[in-house]
Order: structure tokens, then sequence, then C-alpha cells
């Protein structure tokens, strides 16, 4: 599952402090071992820091889009609400740490899409991420984050099929 | 002054492109007003196309979900650790 994405991800992380938090269809593809593949990454961080370094690095910016080669990223502004976990990622040919959205707050997103946005694609992906995770991430936090977004009885009725 | 029976030969002889312009005048006119080359654009084109075909790509073994769920959940079990309830590594480049 060796990707550009992350190897991009890995040098831009290594340059910042705090580092950018890796969401959205990025981090899906990243813990479900490219099940599902996504076209862009999508970071959440200081737009501005983050801008520049990715400019040293040979990416072209347009407004809060950045593009290299086949690489396009997307930086969205910090939210406080959610947690994300420092990550090591260990390859033949990637070896660096990664700031990623929590599994458990990217559930809630998915879980929030597929309810509010109706996306098909959106409840796919959080009916996989539970199937694969649920067992090991924090049943306690999951369940808060989920009464918070409303989606709690999206969350009772997967975990329990 | 080029005389225009003299232009229409010149253009009869070139290829004629899909939206019936020879690739020279048809790139002129496009840098114009992009400053861009034609073949550039249909390059950034098909660029984004892919990137939207492949955004949220569903599993390749769609109808055969809970088998991939199966083999990530023990994909994970093998390549993902954990450490006081948070994951804190990934091999990625494990099977």
């Amino acid at each position: 599952m060796v990707s550009e994405k992350f190897a991009v991800l890995i040098e831009l992380s290594k340059r910042l402090a705090p580092k950018p938090i890796l969401v959205g269809g990025g981090a899906v593809e990243l813990y479900t071992a490219g099940a599902f593949v996504t076209g862009d990454i999508d970071l959440i961080g200081d737009i501005q820091r983050i801008g520049d370094t990715l400019e040293e690095m040979g990416f072209v910016r347009d407004g809060k889009h950045f593009v290299k080669g086949k690489v396009f990223i997307e930086v969205v502004a910090p939210d406080t609400s959610m947690r994300s976990d420092e990550i090591a990622l260990k390859g033949k040919e990637l070896d660096g740490i990664v700031r990623v959205v929590s599994i458990e707050d990217l559930i809630v997103d998915r879980l929030c899409a597929c309810k509010w946005w109706r996306s098909a694609t959106d409840c796919e992906q959080a009916r996989y991420l539970i199937g694969v995770y649920l067992d090991r991430c924090d049943r306690k936090y999951l369940g808060e984050r989920a009464r918070k977004e409303e989606v709690h009885d999206m969350l009772t009725e997967i975990a329990d099929e | 002054m080029p005389r225009i029976g003299t232009i229409s030969k010149a253009r009869k002889s070139d290829r004629i492109t899909t939206i019936q312009l020879n690739s020279t005048t048809r790139d002129r006119l496009y840098q114009l007003k992009f400053r861009k080359t034609y073949d550039d654009y249909i390059n950034y084109l098909m660029d984004l196309a892919e990137r939207l075909e492949t955004k949220g790509k569903r599993p390749r073994s769609e109808g055969k979900m809970e088998a991939m769920v199966s083999m990530t959940k023990a994909w994970a079990e093998q390549n993902v650790r954990w450490a006081d309830g948070r994951m804190k590594e990934i091999d990625i480049d494990g099977e």
C-alpha cells in the first residue's frame, strides 16, 4: 500500500511542528490498507505554514489547494473537537511519524456524512471501519462523539449487525 | 500580407482537429486566453477526471464486503500496533 501520497505526508510532517492532521479519505485509505482509495489528501492545520512548506516542496498553490504531479492536497481549518494520534508508518520505502484523525472520530465523521448528506460511499466506509476496528477502539469516546453528533442511532445499528 | 486564398489552402493541407481547426491555430487561440497549451489543458482535465474517479472509490470486490472487512481486520491485527488503547504504528507493506 506504499503510496506517493503518504511519502509526501511523511516529508511534510518531518518539516512541521505541530504536524498537520490527516483526515477524510486519506485517513480511510490508511486505516483500511487501501481498500478505499482516495485521489487527494485532506489535512487540518495552519494553512499558511503548511502552504509555505508545501511550496518549498515544489507544490503549486491555488487557494487552499496544492498540487504537484498527481498529488493533490487540500488544507482545511483546525477542528479542535476531534482527537488525533501520532502514528509511525513503517515500510520498505517509507518511514516516519504522521498525525492522523483518531479512528473513533473518523467513524463519526463518516456516519455524519452517511446520515446528513445521505452519502452511500460514506455509509459503506463507516460500516467498513466499524467492522474492522470496533473491538479495538475507545468505545466510550466513540459513543460520546456519536451522541454529540446525533449519529449514535446509526452507530448502534451498524455495531449490532 | 497573405491572401485569404493562401491561408485557406494552407489550412486544408494541415490535419484538422476535432474542433475543425488545425492544431497550430487551435493552440494559438487557446494561449491567447489561457496562457497554457491546449495539450496542457487536456492533460489537466484528464488528471482531474482521474482524481474524481478514484475519490471515495469503493472496495474492489463490491458485494463481498464482509469478506473484505475480515481480510482488513486480519491485516490490522497483524500490522497495526497499539499502546495504551491508541494506534501507534502501521506496517504499510504488511500483507
